[in-house]
Parts: structure tokens; C-alpha cells; sequence
């Protein structure tokens, strides 16, 4: 469904993402890992789009989306959350949601009372619904990362890329996302790249796990492989080491 | 055209903007703020020594140096009263510049009309110089050099000194600079007083060659702002580039052309470039 | 079949099978109504009122008609702002723009002025076209820079060829829209169809921010990236929304070069236009068209009275006036009647940049 061919990206002098290949089946729900600075964020940015690639090749669906803009992504079937959760502040949750439907349908082919209802419906799929009338300003952030995920989900997307859904979350609030974020797999039919930092949620939750070290893909198979390779560990250790 | 004429101007032409833009680059360095109230600080400068020279009636060489107090205090007010509360919306601050640059410009055009006829005898260099060709204004060459000293003094002061070396830092990185506890307040008057001396020392010292009434400060300002701007928003390497750059093209078109159209072409090739190059010819959005 | 029936507090107008309903009783009143009422009443009240009280209206009239079109300028402007996420800080550029084109054809070529205005709005839009890549090109300051550099631009022009602009004299002869021989009766038509455009801009503009592609323009207003993020083609409505606007705000210079019969560019070009619209688009609240009839008509009375009464100290008390509003209204006009009412979406103006602090 999803092909990375040889993707580098630089910046600077730094080299972010270095060649780096993997492809993720239609319904898979895949792991990305790696410790800090490893490149993960970059490469869900290059694959959503916000940057263009020095090297390589991106294919979605048999197609090259390499040079394609982000809101044409979007349209295709990609939709990405946010590090930091990047909710429009000055908006109601409701609206939120409003405007990736309205975006979804290029403003023309659904009528704004139409975009209400099926922004209801998915608050309503995240227990937002009471919520909707509240400025994202003043939603705590558990809710806010809920929020997120509704947005991506009006989208309507075939993949959906989740960085950090549960950073700064307490346990229970992170097993309730987690859960959550398989139900809609589930339910929508989802493909998922899911890059997380709280890696005990993460594993279980996952059916495959690529891990990223200096820009490098340094291992991708299952959870319970990945934890006894010795690449990883070094990585880790290295991490804490330092 | 002679090239002699043509290297001589854009000189002479460069290091005027250069003095000109210099504080305005180091506000747009430092505090990441435009100062659209800049060019106050040209008419401040040069009514407060005709203030102090005949209406006070001091001697016209503590007229001069008397004069830097009001500046300094004006600076200081702007950062004050109009910069710092709206330091978060900045649409109102632009507007709240302007408002005061407007408000000074027509204080002293109520005290001062142009029938006044405000003048400042601060002529060092009698007559023209011969350079090969080219006979420049020897004031004019005059005012040139002291631009020049002043830039340097001005490196010298972000390179070598504590408090330059904060600045440059408060320029690359705000966010990092408040965690190790600079005094930003203090930084930034500091930084909008100094940078508001080239301007007085400019105007002072080409008002026997440039025209002076209420209304001159938008003229110099103009291109100050065209300087900083094609420089790279607060960039002095990138100021220092731009303003011999402009100085070039105004003396090509205005010895080959039509001196009418100087401002034109250097606004129409800033906002070229600008077009091209959005963030103006300097790389890095740090001072120096 | 019309037939009217009172009940309680309300009263039915029946009109063949349809109904209106007019609310009697005074909290249930809609405020839009009311104002459009007052705004469209106004010069007749003034008329009667100052014939009563033996004041000459003239200068009373033509307060309001500048009123208008500083309103003119700044819906279309405030528009452009939410449509495009930044802050234009050259309209008066788009003015003298429209006004030049008016002028010029009407003077030279004995153009109607029904086809200036189509002239003038094609031209305004041309332009608008020709600088929209800017809007993708360049954001916060170096936007406000570019733009600011516009208008300087056009006056070094115009100074440079005067034998066509005319530079500070201006292009005499343009032909007048009314001239009925009365000062009066010319001055309330004037006062009408600049109503009637402001109204006319005010309505588009209203419909247009209640739309789905409004809805958009506050996106892209709030987070670009985000907004492209979810399958918004921002720079297509960045395009559009900059093209037509600027378009729309030339129509004002057009209204200007009929109106006064002559148009003289450096007399708008000037800074203090600048910031004469700025704070009119920000007095009247963020992003609120409504408030900026209010803000429009405070600021130009303001104008007229220190001028009346003050003399040459007239510019240093307005815009001092001008200041203080800035420092106590940061809401504007708009935000003292709707403090709480959050509900409803209004996109904030700010030029966004690295965050400091």
C-alpha cells in the first residue's frame, strides 16, 4: 500500500533520514521507534508531505507521490497527527473537525449543514460530543489529542500517520488512546503508522515495529523480535548512556 | 559613463544608506521588531540642535551633543510605551509606530514649518573633491568616512564587547537566551538606544548638502528600509551588501538615466529580489 | 393577499402564503436590522437636524461619504487579512490604483463611468493577480515589508512621469457621477451609492465568511500547514481571495476620482492613509465586518471634528486619539459588544513570526 524507496532527506549538514526502504500492507498497523533525534518525525513529514525529499521515492497505492503537494495527499488518502498536537486554538472543537471534512470534499461537493452532522458524528466516535462548543484553547490535552485523532479520522484517510499520540499522558489516559486507536483501525479499515515514544503501550498495540537510528532503519519485524536484537539495544543503551 | 564616477557614487552612496539603515538593521537584528518609527529618529536628531542652538541658545557644539539626549530618550520611549505592550500583536505595533512617527513628523512641522528654515552649519569639508573623474561633495565624502567608522565601531562592539555578545545571541536564539537569564527589557532598550545614534550622526552631518524639512524623515527612511530589507531583515552582513548594492544603482541610473528615478529603481529591484529571494540576500536570520 | 396580524408580541405580516414576523418586543429586535436602519436614515436625520439648528450639512455629508469609503477600503481589506493570513500593509496602493485607472480613462477617453468602474475593478484584480505569488512566497514581516514598499513604488512613478499622472495636481476633469446644480442633493446620491457599495461589499463579504470557503480563509488564517494538512489548497485560496480583493479595495479609488472629480495619487499614497485604514480594520475588531462600519464611521467623524476645531494641530491630536484607542480597545469596537459570545468563530489578524518569549 505504502512504498519508501531509498528516501534520504538533509538538513544542513545533517543527514535526517538516510536511505531508507520499508513497505506496510493495506490493514497493517506498524511501530515506528527509535530514539531521540533518530529521524522519525522526518520521515512521517516527508510521507504527509511537509518536506520534499533529496533521494528517493514515495508510492501510495501503485502511485509515485514523490513531488505531489500536501493538501493533494491529503485528497489521496494520507492523513497525518501532529507531534504537539497542532489543534487550531482559536476554534471550537467542532470546528475543528468542520474544516478537514469541508477541506476533504474541496469545499464544493458537501453543504456546510451536512459538514456539521459528520463532524457530530465523529466527536461523538471520541466521546467529544459535550465538548464541541469549547475553544481547543481550553481543552486539556488528553482530549486535545482525541480531538486530533477525530480530525484525521473526518479525512476519511486509507493511512493514517500518528506521531506521539500519547506524550504527556497518564497510563490510563494512554491505554484508553491506545485502545481507541485499534477500535478505529478496526473500524475504518485503517492502515497506521504510528510513532511513539512510550514504547510499552506502543509494543503491544503494534503487529510490526521499524526502528530508526541516525537516520538509519536499523530493524523491522515484530515486537517481541525487535526487543532482542542487538542493534536496537545498543541504540537504546547508547540513548541512555549518554 | 565614466567608471571612476560610477565606483566613487556608489560609494559615497553606499556608505550613506549603510549609515542610514545601520540602526534599523540592528532593531530588526536584535529585537525582530520593524521599527516603522525609525525615521522620527532623523527629525528628532536634527530639530533638537536647532532646539537647544536657538531657541535655548546654547553654542551650536553642545547644541550637537546635547541633542543625542532626546534621541536616546525617544528611542527609549518607543520601546517603552509602544513596542513592548504590543510585543504579541504585531499588526497593532507596526500601526502604533507609524501613528508615532506621524505624530512627531507633525509636532515639529506645528513648531518648525519649513518657513523656518531650519538649517545646521555642521559643513566640515568646503567645495567639491576631485577623485580622477568625479567631483563629490566633500561633505558628502565626509559623512561617507564617519559612516564607515561608525559601522566598524558598531562590529567591534557586537563582536568584541559582553553586551554586544548577549545581543548577538538574544538575535539567534530568543528562546535560549531567556533560559540563561538575559534581561531582555534591558537588552532591547539598550539596543534600540544604541542603534538610534547613526541616524542623528547622519542627518546632522549631511544637513548642509540634503534639504531639511518636517517631512525628510520618510525620504531617508525609505531607504533604510529598502536597505534592511534587501540585506535581510537584520542581517549587518547582508545590510552592508545591500547598501553598496543600492548605492550602485542609484548612481548608474542617476548619472546614466534620470535622476528622478533612483528611489524608483532601487524599490523596484529590492521588491524584485524579494520576490526572488523572500528572505532578502543574507542567509541566517542572526545579526551578524 | 396581504393582511396583518397582531399577536402577542410579535405581529405576522401575511403576504400571499408567506409569512414575515417582526418581533415587537425590544430584546428579541435584531441588532443587524436596526443598524441598517440607522446607517441608511442617517444623512436624512443629519439633513433635517442640521436645517433645524441652522448648521450647514455639507461637511456633515461628506464626513459620511468618507466614512464609506474608508469602509470601503477596509472590508475588502479585512477580508484579504482572514483569506490570506497576512497583513497587507499596502491598500492604499489598490486605491490610488483604481483611482488612476478611473481617472485616466474618464479624462482621456471620455470613458462612462459605468464602465470605469468595471475598469478599474478589472485593473485592481490584474494587479492583485500579478503580486498574489507574494502570498505564498512570503510570510509575517517580509509580507508587510513588500507590501509596504508598494505604494512608495507608485508614488515614485507617478512623480517620475508626471506629464501623465500629473503627480501632485492630480488629473483634473474626471467626470462627476451626479451633478444636479444642488451641493445638497448631489451629496446624498453620493452618500447613497457609496452606501449602497459598502453594503453591497458588506453583504459579499458576510456571505462569503458564513460559506465553506470562508471557513477555509479562518483556517488559513489560523495555521497554514494545518490547513493544507487536511486537503485544503491553500495557495488556490490564497490566489483568489487576493486577486478579487484588491480588486475590490480599486473600486474606492474609483469612488474617490468621480466623487471629487480629480484624482491626486500622493494625496493617498501617504503613510498616514496607512495607518487611517489599519486602524479602522483593527479598531473595528478582529476580523469582524461589522464593527468596521462602526470603527469607519468613529474614526472619520473623529478626523472631521479635530480638523473643524483644531486647525493645524488637527493630525498630532487624531492620531493621538487614534493611539490610545489602540491601547485600550485591543478588542475594537466589535469586541465591546460581543465580549462573551465566543461560540461564534472569529479568525484573529496578527502577523505571525518567531515566537520570542
Amino acid at each position: 500500500m505504502l512504498k519508501v524507496e531509498n528516501l534520504t532527506k538533509r538538513f544542513g549538514g545533517i543527514i535526517a533520514v538516510n536511505d531508507v526502504s520499508f513497505e506496510i500492507e493495506k490493514g497493517e498497523i506498524v511501530g515506528l521507534i527509535g530514539p531521540n533525534g533518530a529521524g522519525k518525525s522526518t520521515l512521517i513529514n516527508l510521507i504527509s508531505g511537509f518536506y520534499k525529499p533529496d533521494k528517493g521515492k514515495i508510492v501510495f497505492e501503485g502511485k509515485d507521490i514523490t513531488k505531489i503537494e500536501m493538501f493533494k495527499r491529503a485528497k489521496l488518502g494520507i492523513a497525518r497527527t501532529f507531534q504537539n498536537s497542532r489543534i487550531v486554538s482559536n476554534m471550537t472543537a467542532l470546528m475543528n473537525v468542520l474544516y478537514a471534512i469541508i477541506g476533504r470534499e474541496n469545499g464544493e461537493n458537501i453543504s456546510l449543514h451536512e459538514a456539521y452532522v459528520e463532524s457530530i458524528y465523529y466527536l461523538d466516535l471520541f466521546g467529544l460530543l459535550k465538548k464541541r462548543d469549547i475553544l481547543a484553547s481550553d481543552l486539556p490535552i488528553y482530549e486535545l489529542r482525541l480531538l486530533e485523532l477525530a480530525r484525521a479520522l473526518a479525512l476519511r484517510p486509507k493511512i493514517l500517520l500518528i506521531d506521539e499520540a500519547l506524550a504527556g499522558l497518564n497510563p490510563v489516559e494512554a491505554e484508553n488512546v491506545s485502545k481507541l486507536i485499534n477500535r478505529i483501525k478496526e473500524e475504518f479499515n485503517l492502515t497506521i503508522i504510528w510513532v511513539e515514544h512510550v514504547l510499552k503501550v506502543l509494543m503491544r498495540s503494534v503487529e510490526r515495529v521499524l526502528v530508526m537510528h541516525y537516520g538509519k532503519l536499523i530493524a523491522d519485524s515484530t515486537p517481541a523480535e525487535v526487543v532482542r536484537n542487538q542493534q536496537v539495544i545498543d541504540a537504546y543503551i547508547g540513548e541512555e548512556a549518554v | 559613463m565614466d567608471p571612476t564616477i560610477a565606483l566613487v557614487y556608489t560609494f559615497v552612496f553606499g556608505s550613506l544608506y549603510l549609515g542610514m539603515a545601520l540602526g534599523f538593521t540592528i532593531i530588526a537584528g536584535v529585537l525582530r521588531i520593524f521599527n516603522l518609527a525609525y525615521g522620527a529618529l532623523f527629525l528628532v536628531a536634527a530639530y533638537s540642535v536647532w532646539f537647544f542652538w536657538k531657541d535655548v541658545g546654547l553654542t551650536f557644539g553642545i547644541s550637537l551633543i546635547l541633542a543625542f539626549i532626546p534621541v536616546a530618550a525617544f528611542a527609549a520611549f518607543t520601546y517603552l510605551a509602544v513596542v513592548r505592550p504590543f510585543i504579541r500583536t504585531e499588526d497593532y505595533m507596526l500601526a502604533a509606530l507609524i501613528c508615532v512617527f506621524i505624530i512627531v513628523e507633525e509636532i515639529i512641522n506645528y513648531f518648525y514649518p519649513e518657513i523656518v528654515g531650519v538649517y545646521l552649519p555642521t559643513k566640515v569639508a568646503e567645495g567639491t573633491v576631485k577623485i580622477g573623474t568625479a567631483s563629490v561633495p566633500g561633505q558628502m565624502l565626509f559623512a561617507a568616512a564617519v559612516s564607515l567608522t561608525m559601522i566598524v565601531i558598531y562590529l567591534l562592539f557586537f563582536i568584541k564587547t559582553k553586551t554586544g555578545l548577549i545581543m548577538r545571541a538574544i538575535s539567534q536564539d530568543p528562546y535560549a537566551s531567556k533560559i540563561v537569564g538575559v534581561n531582555f527589557d534591558k537588552m532591547f532598550v539598550i539596543s534600540m538606544v544604541i542603534a538610534s545614534i547613526p541616524p542623528a550622526m547622519i542627518i546632522i552631518l549631511i544637513a548642509p548638502v540634503w534639504a531639511l524639512d518636517p517631512f525628510v524623515g520618510w525620504s531617508l527612511f525609505s531607504y533604510a528600509i529598502i536597505v534592511t530589507v534587501l540585506g535581510g531583515l537584520g542581517n549587518l552582513k547582508g545590510t552592508i551588501i545591500a547598501a553598496y548594492i543600492i548605492g550602485f544603482i542609484n548612481a548608474t541610473v542617476g548619472f546614466l538615466i534620470d535622476p528622478r528615478m533612483m528611489l524608483f529603481s532601487s524599490l523596484v529591484i529590492t521588491v524584485a529580489v524579494l520576490v526572488v529571494k523572500p528572505k532578502g540576500l543574507a542567509r541566517a536570520e542572526s545579526i551578524w | 393577499m396581504v393582511r396583518l396580524e397582531p399577536r402577542r408580541g410579535r405581529l405576522i405580516l401575511h403576504l400571499a402564503r408567506r409569512k414575515f414576523d417582526w418581533v415587537i418586543e425590544t430584546r428579541y429586535w435584531r441588532n443587524p436590522t436596526i443598524g441598517f436602519l440607522i446607517w441608511l436614515l442617517l444623512p436624512i436625520v443629519i439633513y433635517y437636524f442640521a436645517s433645524l439648528i441652522g448648521l450647514k450639512p455639507v461637511a456633515l455629508l461628506s464626513t459620511l461619504i468618507s466614512a464609506n469609503i474608508l469602509a470601503m477600503i477596509c472590508i475588502p481589506l479585512t477580508l484579504q487579512i482572514i483569506g490570506t493570513g497576512r497583513v497587507n500593509f499596502g491598500p492604499h496602493f489598490f486605491v490610488a490604483i483604481g483611482g488612476y485607472v478611473a481617472a485616466l480613462l474618464s479624462k482621456n477617453f471620455d470613458v462612462h463611468p459605468a464602465l470605469t468602474l468595471f475598469t478599474a475593478f478589472a485593473f485592481g484584480c490584474l494587479i492583485g493577480l500579478a503580486l498574489s505569488p507574494i502570498t505564498i512566497i512570503s510570510k509575517g514581516l517580509y509580507f508587510v515589508l513588500i507590501t509596504l514598499l508598494l505604494p512608495f513604488i507608485l508614488w515614485e512613478f507617478v512623480y517620475w512621469r508626471s506629464d501623465i499622472f500629473g503627480a501632485e495636481t492630480g488629473i483634473p476633469g474626471v467626470e462627476l457621477l451626479f451633478w444636479t446644480g444642488d451641493l445638497i442633493t448631489d451629496l446624498m446620491y453620493y452618500f447613497y451609492l457609496s452606501f449602497i457599495i459598502t453594503f453591497v461589499l458588506l453583504l459579499i463579504s458576510d456571505r462569503v465568511l458564513r460559506s465553506r470557503y470562508g471557513f477555509l480563509m479562518g483556517v488559513i488564517n489560523e495555521d497554514e500547514e494545518i490547513a493544507a494538512t487536511y486537503g485544503t489548497n491553500v495557495n488556490r485560496i490564497k490566489i483568489i481571495t487576493f486577486t478579487l480583493t484588491s480588486g475590490a479595495i480599486a473600486i474606492a479609488g474609483w469612488f474617490l476620482a468621480h466623487y471629487q472629480g480629480s484624482f491626486t495619487g500622493p494625496a493617498w499614497l501617504t503613510p498616514a492613509f496607512l495607518v487611517i485604514i489599519l486602524l479602522t480594520t483593527t479598531l473595528g475588531g478582529k476580523g469582524a465586518i461589522y464593527g468596521i462600519v462602526i470603527s469607519s464611521y468613529v474614526i472619520a467623524i473623529l478626523r472631521e471634528v479635530t480638523r473643524t476645531t483644531l486647525g493645524e494641530f488637527s493630525t498630532v491630536a487624531l492620531f493621538t486619539i487614534l493611539l490610545i484607542f489602540l491601547y485600550l480597545l485591543p478588542e475594537g469596537f466589535w469586541g465591546l459588544y460581543r465580549k462573551k459570545r465566543y461560540r461564534e468563530y472569529a479568525p484573529s489578524i496578527r502577523i505571525r513570526r518567531r515566537e520570542v518569549t
